[in-house]
């Protein structure tokens, strides 16, 4: 198991936005968070990658208790993500994202800045030489120089996903990856993340595309208002009766 | 090249370079070059303060009592103990980041709005203490007959002596580019990423690994260490200090030279910094009057020009562009625009 | 036992006039989410205006100081317009340069007008008057009573009106309020007006004790924030309490333990708050 959380709770005043939550995702897999509005998965991520502490409950990654580790040392660690709404450094270009995502992976210091030392070449390199491949990788590389103010919705999409990529995750967490976009598009995103698990990353998603999901994801949680109500297979939930119910009169979006 | 290429390329700054070594020759004004030395060590405080506000994001208003730190560090050192000025001026430098480190660390805590209130109330009770500490500081008399900077012997040639203008002009000219290369560096850099990262997207940098907290605060302890130089080499310029060394005018007027001349940039803040007191000294008439005319100039400014100002990192576009080299991963039009456009 | 009292009573009066500019501070900071830096150069304009008032115009004090305030107010409403209002919404450090803009400008013009030497306003009460056994100047009595005044005024204000009811919902929850389609172009001129207004009678009040000069609103102003920081920014009971605490540490800290320091342990105090809670004694987490 990479990645397992145990009877996660967060409780707000007056709130508990996630309840006693258990989850589990497997090396290679990609596995989808579903659910209404509100049912508290952003809250699961923000749990995870040490955004919000928990009320209480126990996080493992790798086998390490990373319950209330800050987010910088989560994604040390190897779990990426994105967020809800997209998050870049929009003062900067395209390959200045990428090379900040790749920042964690690299050792130079003041010292190595000030005297150009063989360690600042040798991460300057790499980190040139990996944000190539990313660019390559999400379809990028054509407006690499680019602000990323300039990028179309999608593309922007596609470079959230590329600086968490950037990070050299074992885990990419991502937070609506197709929100605001349309069928095409979604579609691209949706190879994309194919793609990542073809690389070897394994992938967590929330989303609210339910065909793309089903299409995608290995295997599927339901949240509702806090609570896990079902898991399994995209067959099993697509049958199971209190998903139905949860969605009925809802926030079913095909 | 034409004329705007020749503005935009590195030889006009190797024509300042040149104009600036040979400045003396000309034989200037004692009263004016006194004035040129001093907006020099304005530039150099300025540039440091860029590197915390400009490339971080972080509005860090104590500037000014380390800036005081450092001039009465040097100033205390080489009178009182009578230690060398070449060891007290690293020393000011070491002294304003510890000082700095001591606010920093709990400000730090703190988000924009309280983040510069807390660091500008800091800098309240330094310069306080600075005012009234008789013993240490001299109360608000100060510290007179600073020495000069001790002079360098030179085997062979004779001893290179700092009592006289030149010199002095010349020492604070070399800190200065020293200064500047060491801006230069830090910013073209994987260092500087992870400040600008801090600064567009807090949230994100700490998302993507980068240690937000010690990030800030190794930007704060550089700036520090710069601005405490800045403040060591103003003492013996000057010769004496008083507590309005340490006041937080200065850290209004550093702000003003920065966002005037360009924030984000690194020619911005000397051109600021230098140009803004000399353009005050040079016209007498209006030097009581100038913040009428700098105050509402300010505002006007920020107001339609706050990217160009507040350096919208679009010019830093140009020059990353130009400085990290994707040669070796072969991009092939990276090598194309980096031989294009050689400006800073 | 005396001396204390009267530590205590100066501490009460510091703290009134503390509390009429930290309130209007904390109203501009909550609602238009501007630290406004010139807020003290309002406060020593008004004082100049009414030293001229009375001084070179021979009108009354406390015609002059209403006369003061109503300038003040118009002042606050021009500067919101002209200087604040396009830089709405913008990242807060814009406004902030504005309001350092405004400072210098405000300061040079106050040293050009009337020169750079303080000047002192006659005392219009200058008998002594023993309160409760503690003896004290008329003036000081008056800052009190004057201060608690308007404090209750603007109380009145806020809770019986619709624009006072407005502006504390919109002190407390900016985003809130525009989501209601609140007239934020109203609200925020009125708060700038208010908050023109309570800072003339603040440092009309209090020149008759203390002489006036042209960087006298430095350190009230880096105290109101203080203040506000404390109390948390938008609320109004918190600036009034964090201003009266703020007047009660300066005035027995610099009267038992050093006069000089005195503006250390205010600053002092709100450092070490801030080091344990970042957001300030009474403050919520920042958006």
């Amino acid at each position: 198991m990479l990645l397992q959380v145990q009877k996660l709770t967060k409780q707000f005043e007056g709130l508990v936005a996630v309840n006693q939550v258990d989850l589990e995702v497997a090396e290679g897999e990609i596995l989808a968070i579903i659910g209404p509005n509100g049912s508290g998965k952003s809250t699961m991520f923000n749990l995870i990658s040490g955004m919000l502490p928990p009320t209480s409950g126990k996080v493992w990654f790798r086998g390490e208790d990373i319950t209330r580790q800050k987010p910088h040392s989560v994604a040390k660690k190897g779990i990426a993500r994105t967020f809800q709404t997209t998050t870049l450094f929009d003062q900067l270009r395209v390959m200045d994202n990428l090379a900040i995502g790749h920042r964690v992976r690299t050792k130079t210091g003041l010292w190595d800045a000030l005297l150009h030392t063989p360690r600042y070449k040798k991460d300057r390199d790499e980190t040139a030489a990996r944000v190539m491949e990313i660019l390559n990788f999400v379809g990028l590389t054509k407006q690499a120089f680019d602000l990323v103010t300039t990028l179309s919705q999608e593309a922007q999409k596609r470079l959230a996903i590329g600086i968490a990529l950037a990070t050299d995750p074992k885990l990419i967490m991502l937070d609506e990856p197709t929100g605001g976009i349309n069928m095409d598009e979604t579609m691209g995103i949706t190879d994309l993340i194919r793609k990542l698990k073809g690389a070897g990353v394994t992938v967590c998603l929330i989303e609210h595309k339910m065909r793309m999901v089903m299409g995608l994801a290995d295997r599927i949680v339901v949240l509702n208002h806090g609570t896990k109500i079902a898991e399994g297979t995209p067959e099993e939930i697509s049958n199971d009766e209190a998903v139905i119910e949860a969605y009925l009169g809802g926030e079913f979006v095909a | 090249m034409g004329i705007w290429g020749f503005v935009r390329s590195k030889w006009l700054y190797l024509l300042i370079l040149v104009l600036a070594l040979a400045l003396p020759l000309a034989h200037p004004n004692r009263y004016w070059f006194q004035v040129v030395i001093i907006s020099l060590v304005w530039s150099i405080a300025t540039l440091s303060l860029n590197l915390i506000l400009g490339y971080t994001g972080q509005p860090s208003l104590a500037h000014g009592a380390y800036f005081g730190v450092g001039a009465y560090a040097v100033g205390l050192l080489t009178l009182k103990l009578h230690m060398s000025f070449w060891l007290a001026l690293p020393t000011a430098g070491v002294l304003a980041a510890l000082v700095g480190l001591i606010i920093g660390v709990p400000s730090m805590r703190m988000r924009g709005h309280y983040f510069a209130i807390g660091t500008l109330c800091f800098g309240v009770i330094i310069y306080t203490i600075a005012g009234n500490w008789m013993e240490l500081t001299g109360g608000f008399t100060g510290l007179l007959g600073i020495p000069n900077p001790n002079a360098i012997p030179i085997p062979g040639i004779g001893r290179i002596s700092f009592a006289n203008q030149i010199n002095q002009y010349y020492l604070v000219l070399v800190l200065l580019l020293i200064t500047l290369f060491v801006m230069h560096r830090i910013v073209y850099s994987l260092v500087g990423y992870g400040f600008m990262a801090i600064r567009n997207n807090e949230v994100l940098a700490a998302a993507v690994g980068i240690n937000t907290f010690r990030n800030k605060l190794l930007s704060l302890t550089i700036s520090n260490f710069i601005v405490g130089v800045a403040g060591g080499l103003y003492a013996v310029i000057l010769g004496s200090i008083s507590p309005s060394a340490a006041h937080f005018n200065i850290t209004f007027y550093l702000l003003l030279y920065l966002l005037l001349g360009g924030v984000a940039s690194l020619a911005g803040p000397i051109l600021g910094a230098f140009a803004l007191p000399l353009i005050m000294e040079n016209l007498q008439f209006i030097s009581e009057y100038r913040n009428l005319v700098f105050g509402p100039l300010l505002i006007i400014v920020i107001i339609y020009w706050p990217r160009g100002v507040m350096g919208g990192l679009v010019d830093l576009k140009q020059r990353v562009q130009n400085y990290y080299q994707f040669r070796k991963a072969g991009a092939a039009r990276a090598v194309a625009s980096a031989e294009t456009d050689q400006a800073i | 036992m005396e001396l204390f009292f009267q530590q205590v009573f100066n501490g009460i009066m510091l703290g009134s006039t503390y509390a009429l500019v930290a309130l209007g501070l904390t109203l501009v900071l909550g609602i238009l989410n501007v630290s406004n830096f010139a807020h003290g150069d309002l406060y020593m304009l008004a004082a100049y205006i009414t030293f001229t008032l009375i001084v070179n115009y021979s009108i009354g004090f406390w015609p002059a100081v209403l006369v003061s305030m109503v300038t003040l107010a118009i002042v606050g409403v021009f500067i919101e317009k002209f200087v604040f209002r396009p830089l709405r919404d913008q990242s807060p450090i814009n406004p902030f340069i504005a309001a350092v803009g405004l400072m210098l400008f405000l300061e040079t013009f106050v040293i050009v007008v009337w020169g750079p030497r303080g000047q002192r306003i006659p005392n219009p009460y200058p008998g002594a008057v023993d309160l409760f056994g503690i003896s004290t100047t008329q003036q000081r009595l008056i800052v009190v009573v004057a201060a608690v005044v308007l404090i209750g005024l603007l109380q009145l204000f806020i809770k019986r009106t619709t624009m006072g009811a407005t502006i504390e919902a919109t002190a407390q929850d900016r985003e809130g309020a525009a989501l209601v389609g609140i007239n934020v172009n109203r609200v925020s001129s009125v708060t700038f007006a208010i908050a023109g207004a309570l800072a003339a009678a603040a440092a009309s009040l209090i020149a008759p004790i203390f002489m006036i000069a042209p960087g006298m609103g430095a350190l009230p102003v880096m105290k109101a924030f203080a203040i506000i920081i404390l109390g948390g920014v938008g609320s109004i009971p918190g600036a009034i309490a964090g201003a009266y605490v703020l007047g009660m540490v300066e005035s027995l800290g610099g009267g038992y333990l050093s006069a000089a320091y005195k503006d250390v342990y205010a600053f002092g105090a709100l450092v070490l708050v801030l080091a344990i809670r970042p957001t300030g004694l009474f403050g919520k987490e920042e958006h």
